[in-house]
């Protein structure tokens, strides 16, 4: 009888210590597999990536936090990022060209690039020149993440991308990406619930930065003038000019500017205007953090909503 | 000083009469054809760079019966973008309920444009139909109180079944993508659903600068113009 119940209580305990050994050795293995990692060019790309793969990846920002990506400059530092990447989340449009020679420089030029931008309608740029200087030059419009709708698309569209990277985790991320896409068009509904009771004609909206346009045209409103058509480019006495006779012309009573923009020029238009001045996030700055695009997005929603109203 | 005076100089000290011998400049026509050769060659090589850089701008391949959306007004413009932003949705609920979600599911979700709430005013007028077909669906929609509007027609397709509808093409270029969206425009605001062919009926497919389909030359692309004869299931709406 005892001898009988040692032999159950050493079979037991063999059971036990191999169980224990077995999860130990999975759980080591669980913490000890490492993540993929994913490179994110941009700010918004940051808090989508982070949104969609919650910790089943980890995600590196390429340039520095408070980076410019206009005016970046690779440093050699900066290529450490690039170290170990499953796949990087491009712009391509021309709002990161940074990334190129930085890739080339790490010898990835190989690396998997995501392309939030694969099947996103583009708006077309009339890069708006004062008479008598070229005027062919035709160029879309990058910004293309400065809006609810077209940023759903390419949430989409990278949560696609990292499921064919983890296909164990593909379900987990396209749910996530429809979560994400649903509080951001919450964002959508709550401005446009605003803007549809207002009489939206009476707000002609000129601009600094013609990467509002996606944001207001998914809102119903139009920009009748682009001050500055592209980013760096300070305007000339002619084109500030001319900047104000098409203001004058369109009888624009909102301008939208940059948070960070030089305020001289548009003091200068406001000056001889009179349009109301309003500061957009270009969501191109600070902290990365999962919540960065829709908390500027969100108070970008507002600032417009607030600019429509006091024109009522 | 004139020159015969400095000749007669130079023979009195030289004692006796000279030769005159006229040393030419050292000749740069050489130098001269070398560096306009340089020019014409900086300058043709700059033309050249032109021509590819503005033919690559236009290389653009499109069928008859496509546009760009670059014509689109502003508003039709939200509309295309909304329409497209769909099918990520769409593919979830066909996943969880096993067919194409009819367009007032999509309203119920909150999905733009046809949760009227989530689309600016100019377009919650538009009336949305879905027609089933089991690989693919189309969702027909048009607005009964404007005679500006375009009628529009979202056509999801299931990129994994043997059968695309025409004119899709037969290939898929990504195989992790299993929906492909097609967005088509027709000028009558209130046109009746033409069935699987659109091109026939006068529907125009919108596609933008930006689709990569659109850098392939036509015959890259295997297209199938066969019909299926399958028949669609219009499923919601007022029946």
């Amino acid at each position: 009888m005892r001898r009988s119940f040692a032999r159950w209580a050493v079979g037991v305990s063999a059971l036990a210590l191999c169980l224990i050994l077995a999860g130990s050795a999975a759980a080591q293995d669980e913490e000890e597999a490492p993540k993929p990692r994913i490179g994110v060019t941009l700010h918004p790309y940051y808090s989508w990536v982070r949104n969609i793969v919650g910790d089943k990846m980890d995600v590196v920002p390429i340039i520095p936090a408070n980076a410019d990506p206009h005016s970046y400059q690779p440093r050699p530092v900066d290529l450490a990022n690039l170290k170990g990447l499953s796949a990087i989340v491009v712009n391509n449009l021309g709002h990161d060209e940074f990334i190129k020679p930085m890739l080339k420089s790490a010898g990835q030029e190989n690396l998997k690039q995501i392309e939030p931008n694969r099947g996103v309608p583009l708006i077309k740029i009339h890069i708006d020149v004062p008479e008598g200087e070229d005027a062919s030059q035709v160029a879309y419009n990058s910004h293309s993440y400065l809006s609810i709708t077209s940023g759903t698309q390419q949430i989409a569209n990278i949560a696609q991308d990292l499921g064919s990277i983890d296909p164990d985790n593909a379900d987990f991320y396209r749910a996530n990406a429809r979560s994400y896409s649903k509080r951001l068009r919450r964002l959508l509904g709550n401005a446009l619930a605003e803007i549809n009771k207002m009489d939206t004609s009476k707000a002609s909206i000129a601009s600094v930065h013609d990467g509002y346009s996606y944001i207001l045209q998914e809102l119903g409103l139009n920009v009748v003038a682009v001050i500055q058509p592209r980013h760096g480019i300070e305007p000339n006495p002619r084109q500030l000019q001319d900047t104000i006779k098409r203001i004058k012309t369109a009888n624009a009573n909102i301008l939208f500017t940059e948070l960070d923009y030089d305020k001289k020029y548009v003091d200068i238009i406001t000056a001889e205007t009179g349009c109301k001045l309003y500061s957009l996030s270009h969501v191109s700055g600070g902290e990365y953090t999962d919540d960065l695009f829709e908390a500027k997005m969100e108070k970008n929603l507002n600032t417009i909503v607030e600019a429509v109203r006091d024109t009522q | 000083m004139s020159r015969k005076i400095r000749i007669a100089q130079a023979q009195a000290a030289a004692g006796g009469p000279i030769r005159e011998v006229v040393v030419h400049p050292l000749d740069a026509r050489r130098e001269t054809l070398g560096l306009l050769l340089a020019v014409g060659v900086i300058v043709l090589a700059m033309g050249l760079r032109f021509l590819s850089l503005a033919a690559n701008e236009e290389q653009l391949y499109l069928r008859p019966y496509q546009r760009l959306s670059d014509g689109l007004n502003d508003s039709q413009r939200t509309l295309y973008r909304s329409l497209l932003a769909t099918v990520q949705d769409i593919g979830a609920l066909r996943d969880q309920n096993g067919f194409f979600p009819e367009a007032e599911l999509l309203e119920y979700e909150m999905i733009p444009p046809f949760a009227k709430s989530l689309v600016p005013k100019d377009l919650q007028g538009f009336v949305w139909e879905t027609y089933d077909y089991s690989t693919w669906v189309d969702y027909i929609g048009y607005n009964p109180d404007s005679d500006q509007d375009f009628s529009y027609i979202l056509r999801v397709i299931d990129l994994h079944t043997d059968y695309h509808p025409s004119p899709h093409p037969g290939a898929d270029y990504d195989p992790n993508q299993r929906l492909a969206a097609q967005v088509w425009v027709h000028r009558d605001p209130q046109r009746a659903y033409p069935g699987e062919r659109l091109a026939i009926d006068g529907w125009t497919w919108v596609v933008d600068a930006n689709d990569p389909m659109l850098q392939k030359p036509p015959d890259a692309r295997a297209f199938k113009q066969t019909t299926s004869g399958q028949q669609p299931v219009k499923r919601g709406g007022e029946e």
